[in-house]
């Protein structure tokens, strides 16, 4: 299957949109800040 | 005629209406799978593990209201499906967990047979609205039928059918039933007459709306009572999308307390439906709900037993949120209400945020919004983005945002976005989790595989529990196991649009 990873937050986008128009599943592993702010 | 009881299954299951049902064959249901295979109006899905078929059914019945059906074996493979019928239970999602057991003459008997979990049903009551061992092969007919009649009459939740596989070989004499019987019962006029005498005096009305406006397909009758009110409406994380979160009378998801606090305690009369104030949501640890003397609450429900567990409503009524609704709108006439809510005020608290949540946050959930059309499917697991997501994504459509907020687990994402997609062929699908919770259910990426869904399967990656880790470093000042190992996808190739091939 399709596999991608997005290391920039303006990489999304695009690869979304492929992903998206892709007629097989797809994979998008987004790389997170270790830092983000979980709400609890 | 003569059938034999797997065949009986498939009749009354046929009979229902269904379309599609998820499942893994093994040595106990084997008739179940025979008589499958020698029809065309039921398909088959092969999961990869009897959990990952029982998160497809929920996805399959939340995004389409239809009945998502298991099929599962004796034993392991039957309580392999407890933990997605958890969450269907408190979700209120109409699912059927068919699943057999060991012969009759062995059922209760601790005595060592195959798969044999001794009175196997018994592990079923607790996540089930109904839990039955089918004891002569002749009744599996009428008590699938039963379990469909439940899910049609009241509120919705999973069914279990325990089968006994010497019934499921054998070949008995019946009839096909004719399914589709149970309605939803009305609401008593009197009670509507009272609650519209009580709103048409309310200065300022609130609308909660739950999932049980989603599961009556009530959103037209709850879009136009908000509108004859002139009544802002809260939803529930459940009855998210019961009203598109670009309408102007649409306030705020309930948890969201900096947003929906104060519209609730200015509120002088709160009509909620279809919802059951659960305690996750209102009771603490995001909101703590409470209403004040001089504050009525109408409850209605399909579910007399939801209606005053956690807070007693001046009115209850019971009975079908649609029914309610289109009665209550006829008894309230076209009159304008004379509503007092200062909307600029209201709205102006919908943007309230609490500090954690980042800029970067936003923006995520903004790519995330834009990327799809209005109606597209996003199937969320229980990850740190997700509970963002759970008041910041804007829904705009009902069932298009499914969460699984009532059992919070983990590995629902994965396996519940590809039930979403064959229930909802035609919409797109995106599924978001963790990389925790993603790796609970990665084996369902087969099935995707397999029958070639177009599914997006979204890993929000920090190579940890994060939000566990957050909390051990809060509460135990770090301590903790948290750390994952990195999944291994591809790299991106330079030509991106290359596909990857490491999953």
């Amino acid at each position: 299957m399709r596999a991608e990873r997005v290391e920039k937050p303006g990489e999304l986008r695009e690869v979304l949109a492929e992903c998206l128009a892709s007629a097989g599943p797809s994979l998008v592993d987004v790389a997170i800040d270790r830092g983000f702010k979980a709400m609890l | 005629m003569i059938k034999t009881g797997g065949e009986w299954v498939v009749e009354a299951l046929q009979a229902e209406g269904v379309r599609h049902v998820f499942g893994i064959p093994g040595v106990h249901n084997l008739a179940i799978y025979d008589a499958l295979l020698r029809q065309s109006a039921i398909t088959h899905v092969l999961a990869r593990h009897e959990a990952g078929a029982g998160f497809m059914a929920d996805g399959y019945a939340r995004a389409s209201g239809e009945v998502g059906v298991i099929v599962a074996t004796t034993g392991p493979g039957a309580t392999n499906a407890l933990t997605p019928l958890v969450e269907s239970y408190a979700g209120s999602m109409p699912v059927v967990l068919v699943m057999s057991d060991v012969a009759s003459d062995l059922v209760g008997r601790d005595v060592g047979a195959l798969h044999a979990v001794p009175n196997q049903i018994e592990c079923f009551r607790p996540v089930t609205r109904w839990a039955e061992a089918v004891t002569e092969a002749g009744a599996i007919a009428r008590t699938l039928s039963g379990g469909f009649d439940l899910l049609r009459t009241g509120r919705p939740g999973p069914i279990a059918v325990s089968i006994p596989n010497d019934f499921l070989f054998a070949r008995v004499e019946g009839e096909r039933p004719a399914g589709g019987y149970g309605r939803r019962p009305p609401c008593h006029v009197a009670d509507i007459a009272e609650a519209a005498r009580l709103l048409r005096a309310a200065k300022r009305p609130l609308v909660l709306a739950g999932g049980g406006v989603i599961a009556a397909g009530a959103e037209t009758e709850l879009r136009a009572l908000a509108r004859r009110l002139d009544a802002p409406v809260l939803t529930t994380v459940m009855g998210r999308g019961a009203i598109s979160e670009r309408d102007a009378l649409w306030h705020a998801v309930l948890p969201n307390r900096r947003a929906s606090e104060p519209v609730l305690k200015a509120a002088d009369v709160v009509v909620a439906i279809g919802c059951r104030f659960a305690h996750r949501s209102t009771q603490g640890l995001l909101l703590n709900l409470a209403f004040g003397p001089g504050q009525t609450l109408i409850h209605l429900d399909l579910d007399p037993t939801v209606i005053g567990a956690l807070f007693k409503p001046q009115l209850s009524i019971v009975g079908d949120a649609k029914d309610g609704l289109a009665r209550l709108l006829a008894e309230l006439g076209a009159d304008n209400a004379g509503g007092s809510w200062d909307h600029g005020w209201r709205s102006g608290l919908s943007a309230a945020a609490s500090p954690r949540y980042t800029v970067e946050t936003a923006r995520l959930i903004e790519t995330l919004r834009s990327a799809l059309p209005d109606d597209a499917i996003v199937v969320n697991d229980q990850t740190g983005i997700n509970y963002w997501m759970e008041w910041r994504f804007p829904v705009l459509a009902p069932r298009t945002f499914l969460y699984p907020v009532g059992s919070a687990t983990l590995g629902y994402a994965v396996p519940a976005a590809i039930g979403a997609k064959i229930a909802r062929p035609e919409r797109p699908v995106l599924a978001v989790a963790g990389d925790g919770g993603f790796m609970y259910s990665v084996n369902e990426l087969a099935t995707a595989v397999k029958y070639r869904l177009p599914v997006v399967f979204l890993v929000m990656n920090d190579e940890r529990y994060g939000a566990i880790k957050w909390l051990q470093e809060r509460m135990f000042e770090g301590g903790g196991e948290r750390r994952t190992s990195r999944i291994p996808t591809s790299a991106r190739s330079p030509e991106r649009s290359a596909p990857g091939a490491s999953v």
